[in-house]
Formats: structure tokens, C-alpha cells, sequence
């Protein structure tokens, strides 16, 4: 079973650790011995996933408060230095949304998230600030020291057009590749 | 064209990519003698054009193509310490080891282009030309082919996404497309170490085997 750590912080759920995905990798591997298990144990692993990137994200957009804009020399703030907070809508704007099984998605809803993400501003001056993007490869790079990599190949990043926004992504099972280890190219159930 | 050096891999992968792109968006348009013109077309822009550039640049007469890294992946791979050549040398009895290790670049792709450039239009010719250039598994085979020389090459993984928008740069109105991605895999090596770091090594044992008795 996976491990909700209660968070001190109000409003909060759950806190993630990567302790947590060992034990979905429990459960998961618990799940194989009962299909109907399956699908759910996984779902809940893209849920997961999806909620650590929100919160990278929010991260990354929880730069200084500055609502009356007083401090210019925090503005076009990277998202490794944090991006500074005037309305807070971008920072509290980071959401999860559950299209299918298996399908979550992290969307921001304020206006200006579509601008910090590529660059658009009327101004000559313009800094792109990707942290959507950023924050997904973040996720990725810390799940890879968990014990569920294995099941996630996430190396193409596909665009709107695509079937998932953010990026793609297909799983695989521990136990039915070689001895070796998994087999690639095989998709679970 | 700029041939990729495992160890200067960062500066031959970047040269070798604008290189190539540059060859490729100029050999795609020609003018009415067969030559190609590309050049005074396209500008190939190895960097998010900052304030400066862009301001300089408007309105644009030619459409930019801009590639960023956004990120550089260094995952662990193989056992050990991953020393791939150890360099001995049988006279002075040591080596010098060099280190193996893999790169995975994470590009963000653009294009820019007002209207005076040729609008959308031009925009969209970009991207045909960009994907001619770098989708596909020709245009993986193209890219290796280009940048190899005996030595490692650059290994185009992907290359997705792209969405068009219109925005303003000084009150012209450029026409863009943004989040589009593009992932190239290269293995670089250490330079060899100097010979005050070189490490004594171990030698064999040779054994006179003439002298050898099997005991009864």
C-alpha cells in the first residue's frame, strides 16, 4: 500500500517522498496477481506522478511576494530562481485534472501562464520561462531514483497536437521481459 | 560543417546542429538559377533571442530559427567508473584512464517570422524545412552523417510539438511557434589525463615455466 504522509501544511493532503513509490511499486507488483487490480494500481502511480510535478512546479513559480510591484530587480526571474509573485494567480493556478485512467494532466488556468511559459510580452524585453517543461523533467529526474522508473519511459515530450500534453510516456512490466529485466516495448496490463 | 569531438562535446554538438540546419534551410530554397538562397531567407540562432537581438532584428527580414537548450540529461549508465580507455603505456608502466559519458540535450525549437519576412507563410515553410531536417529516421541518419568523422556523431532521439501563435515585438507582429522539442543523445570522453596524474600500474608476473616441476 502506498504511504500518505500526513502535511502539516493547511489545505494539504499528502506530502510526496520517495518512499512513497517504492511502495507503489509494491502495490503494483501485488496488483500483478490480480488483473482487475491493475489498472487502478497504475492509475493511481499517474496520479501520484502528476501531483509531484503540480508540485514542482508551484515550486518554481513561488518566488518573492512583491503585489505592488515595488521591487523591479525581481522581475523576469528564472524558474530555478523562482518566479516572483504579484497576483499569485500563476502560482496558485497549477491544477491537476484527471482525464481517463491512466491520464492525468497539470494545467495552469491563469492567464498569465500562457506568457511566463513561452515568452510572449509586448515589451522588447521578454525572457522565456519555461516551467511547465521544466518542472516535468524535474519529475522525471526524480522519479528516476525511485524504485517505479522502470515503468516509465517518458523521453518524447509531445505538444498540443498530442494525445497526452506534457509528455509521453508507456509502461512496462518488471516480470514480463527476459531475465535480464524488462523488455522493452511491452505495455502493461 | 563541424565535426563532432567527444571532447569538446558540448561546442561540436552545438556548431555541428547549427551547421547542419544552416546547410539545410539554405539548400531549400533556390532561385531561378538553381542556386540556393536559403541563407538570405533564414537566420539559424543557437540561443532564445534575448531583448537585444530581438529588438535589433525588427521588423525581421529574414525568419529566425532559434534552438535552446533547456536542459542536459547526464544519466548513469554501465557498471563502475565508466573508464572506457585506459591509455598504458608499456615503457613508462602507467595509464592515463579517460571517462565515458553519455548526454542527453533537451532543445527548445522556434521560429519567428513578421510578415515582412515572409509571414506565415514563411512560418510554415520553417517547419516543414525543420522537420525534413530533423524528424524522421532519414533526417536521424542525415544528422550522424554530417557531424561523424570516425569519432561519435550527434544522435537525433526526437523531435515533436510545435504551436503556432501570433505575437508583437515592438508593435510588429511576429508570427511564432513555440514548444517544440527536440532531444539529441551524444557520448563524450575526459581529455586524457596530464602525465603528472597518471597512475603507476601493476605489471604481470611472468612465471619460467622451464623450470617447473609437477611433484609425484
Amino acid at each position: 500500500m502506498a504511504k500518505l504522509s500526513p502535511y502539516t501544511a493547511r489545505r494539504s493532503m499528502i506530502s510526496i517522498h520517495p518512499i512513497m513509490f517504492e511502495q507503489l511499486e509494491e502495490r503494483i507488483l501485488e496488483a500483478k496477481l490480480m488483473p482487475s487490480r491493475m489498472i487502478p494500481a497504475l492509475d493511481i502511480l499517474c496520479h501520484i506522478m502528476a501531483i509531484t510535478n503540480q508540485g514542482i512546479a508551484q515550486d518554481m513559480s513561488a518566488g518573492p511576494y512583491d503585489p505592488t510591484e515595488a521591487r523591479p530587480e525581481l522581475a523576469w526571474r528564472t524558474p530555478e530562481q523562482r518566479i516572483r509573485r504579484i497576483s499569485e494567480k500563476y502560482y496558485l493556478g497549477w491544477k491537476v485534472r484527471r482525464l481517463g485512467i491512466g491520464k492525468w494532466m497539470l494545467y495552469n488556468d491563469s492567464r498569465e501562464a500562457f506568457f511566463i511559459e513561452f515568452g510572449i510580452h509586448p515589451s522588447p524585453r521578454r525572457v522565456r520561462r519555461p516551467v511547465r517543461k521544466l518542472s516535468l523533467i524535474k519529475t522525471l529526474k526524480a522519479l528516476s531514483t525511485t524504485g517505479v522508473y522502470h515503468r516509465i519511459w517518458a523521453n518524447i515530450y509531445v505538444g498540443p497536437g498530442g494525445k497526452v500534453k506534457g509528455s509521453s510516456a508507456f509502461v512496462q512490466s518488471p516480470l514480463m521481459g527476459t531475465f535480464g529485466g524488462p523488455l522493452l516495448g511491452r505495455r502493461l496490463p | 560543417m563541424t565535426i563532432y569531438d567527444p571532447e569538446a562535446w558540448l561546442i561540436t554538438t552545438l556548431r555541428g546542429i547549427k551547421d547542419y540546419a544552416k546547410i539545410g534551410f539554405d539548400n531549400a530554397v533556390k532561385n531561378n538559377l538553381g542556386a540556393s538562397v536559403g541563407d538570405e531567407v533564414y537566420e539559424i540562432i543557437m540561443e532564445y533571442p534575448s531583448a537585444d537581438t530581438l529588438a535589433k532584428l525588427a521588423p525581421f527580414t529574414k525568419t529566425i530559427v532559434h534552438f535552446e537548450i533547456d536542459d542536459i540529461d547526464t544519466p548513469i549508465f554501465g557498471m563502475g567508473n565508466n573508464i572506457f580507455n585506459w591509455n598504458y603505456d608499456p615503457t613508462l608502466k602507467w595509464v592515463r584512464p579517460q571517462e565515458a559519458q553519455k548526454h542527453i540535450l533537451n532543445f527548445d525549437v522556434g521560429i519567428w517570422a513578421s510578415d515582412r519576412s515572409g509571414g506565415i507563410t514563411s512560418r510554415l515553410r520553417a517547419y516543414e524545412i525543420l522537420n525534413d531536417l530533423f524528424g524522421g529516421a532519414s533526417a536521424k541518419n542525415k544528422l550522424m552523417a554530417a557531424t561523424e568523422l570516425n569519432d561519435g556523431g550527434v544522435e537525433l532521439l526526437s523531435f515533436t510539438g510545435g504551436r503556432f501563435l501570433a505575437d508583437k515585438v515592438n508593435d510588429i507582429i511576429v508570427h511564432r511557434m513555440v514548444d517544440c522539442t527536440m532531444m539529441v543523445q551524444i557520448f563524450s570522453r575526459t581529455p586524457i589525463p596530464e602525465t603528472t596524474e597518471a597512475i603507476e600500474t601493476i605489471e604481470e608476473i611472468l612465471q619460467d615455466q622451464s623450470g617447473l616441476t609437477i611433484p609425484s
